[in-house]
């Protein structure tokens, strides 16, 4: 069957199996910044905004995003002009295998776009279904305060 | 993916939907959040009815209450200003303690309540707030969540060509305060034990009580014996060490691989106690709605 959604404000046109997941879908049309990590909705590096919401896109069939809108990590910057987030995410050590951080920092956007000025528990919290196993949160939260501050700022963009 | 599924059907009322579901005999699974479809991907389901485009996304206060539309997401729910305040926050407690931020982004009030499920934390938490059902096709129009969710599995009150449309929560009274809290080791592990409270107050007296768990017995329930002794009662630390001890004898928690029957009925006296002493904090501190 034929979908048509937005991928990252671009309207896109995809054959899908009736059974495919989003994720199968999005990496197969190029989008590799999503991540296959448990496949059942516990480690989060499969997180996307589907309609400005994080949700895990191993467990979003991809036929019913028809006409939603969907943001990848690579909708948010590249390596030549990246997102506030993503500089910060790099330049304060909070990457070390990279594997989850698409997925973070997704939800660390849909959070900075609903609250500017999240507290450290805020923050937590919007990274509960993003496990990282490798850097752990400290420097996500310094990285994640530094964009919020960049972002209010507004020098930054 | 899911290799069985051949069929993906947006119904485009609740009419179409029911109906299809009839003439399907079981083949077709309704699906709102869907986490538990792709999870399970049993074999069986062959179509999947996306219940999505239906108009049933919404939370109204309206003469009668707070209705939440089934496939209204828990995330939705948590980031309702209605549902925040609602009975002093129980059902705002519930709505956040299930999984994960981007897992409360597609699981919705409906399916939580109909799939009853290992993550359903929210079953508990409208039982006490007395919350009633809609339902379309043959099992409809209405039923007390109670009759849908405690003595069966929903799915067999339901059927195969049923559907939850609703929930209904009557208007809590002044002087109402409810609270819900869950225990478990991370914030997404499954629940070990769930309880929710609701207190109608007087002063320090407690004029009526609603109290439930959920995740220890195979479907969450309310405690009558623990709501007669509290209703009725002052809510001194006397009433509320009675409380918790009769919870943790009237629970009947099942086999756990995490921890022991002896522990989870101490863990319940504790809980009950917490939820009941918070739920009368809120409801003389003007909890209300």
């Amino acid at each position: 069957m034929r979908i048509e959604l937005t991928i990252n404000g671009a309207l896109r046109s995809l054959d899908v199996e009736p059974g495919e997941l989003l994720l199968e879908v999005l990496r197969r049309a190029g989008y590799r910044g999503v991540k296959f990590g448990c496949g059942e909705g516990d480690c989060g590096a499969c997180t996307v905004l589907l309609d400005g919401q994080p949700v895990n896109s191993c467990l979003v069939l991809a036929a019913r995003v028809a006409g939603h809108e969907v943001t990848t990590i690579e909708g948010l910057g590249t390596v030549h002009h990246p997102n506030p987030l993503q500089r910060a995410y790099a330049e304060e050590g909070a990457v070390q295998c990279g594997y989850c951080i698409p997925g973070s920092i997704l939800s660390s956007h849909a959070l900075l776009e609903r609250n500017p000025d999240p507290s450290d528990e805020d923050i937590l919290e919007a990274l509960d279904g993003n496990l990282c196993r490798c850097t752990g949160y400290a420097k996500k939260l310094v990285a994640i305060r530094r964009a919020a501050r960049e972002l209010k700022e507004g020098g930054d963009e | 993916m899911l290799s069985n599924v051949r069929e993906i059907i947006r119904p485009a009322s609740v009419e179409e939907a029911v109906a299809r579901l009839g003439e399907a005999g079981g083949a077709i699974k309704p699906m709102a959040g869907g986490t538990a479809t792709a999870l399970f991907r049993s074999p069986k389901v062959t179509g999947i009815l996306d219940l999505w485009s239906l108009p049933l996304r919404s939370i109204e206060e309206d003469g009668e209450g707070l209705r939440i539309g089934a496939t209204t997401t828990l995330g939705e729910l948590d980031r309702s200003p209605l549902v925040r305040r609602w009975a002093g926050g129980g059902l705002w407690e519930a709505a956040r303690a299930a999984a994960s931020t981007p897992l409360r982004n597609l699981i919705t009030a409906g399916g939580n309540v109909a799939g009853l499920y290992p993550w359903s934390d929210l079953p508990p938490a409208l039982l006490v707030l007395d919350a009633r059902v809609q339902l379309a096709g043959p099992a409809g129009p209405e039923l007390r969540l109670e009759d849908l969710v405690v003595e069966k599995h929903p799915s067999s009150v339901l059927g195969n060509s049923s559907l939850l449309t609703e929930i209904v929560l009557p208007m809590p009274p002044p002087g109402a305060g409810s609270a819900f809290l869950k225990f478990a080791q991370s914030a997404v592990e499954y629940s070990w034990l769930d309880v929710a409270a609701y207190l109608e107050m007087e002063g320090d007296r407690c004029r009526s009580c609603r109290f439930a768990v959920g995740a220890i017995e195979p479907r969450c329930r309310r405690l009558r014996k623990v709501e007669a002794l509290v209703s009725g009662s002052r809510l001194g630390p006397e009433t509320l060490d009675r409380a918790g001890e009769a919870a943790a004898s009237e629970v009947k928690p099942t086999r756990d691989a995490r921890a022991g029957e002896a522990y989870r009925r101490t863990l319940t006296a504790t809980l009950a106690r917490r939820a009941l002493l918070e739920a009368a904090r809120r409801a003389t501190s003007g909890g209300g709605r």
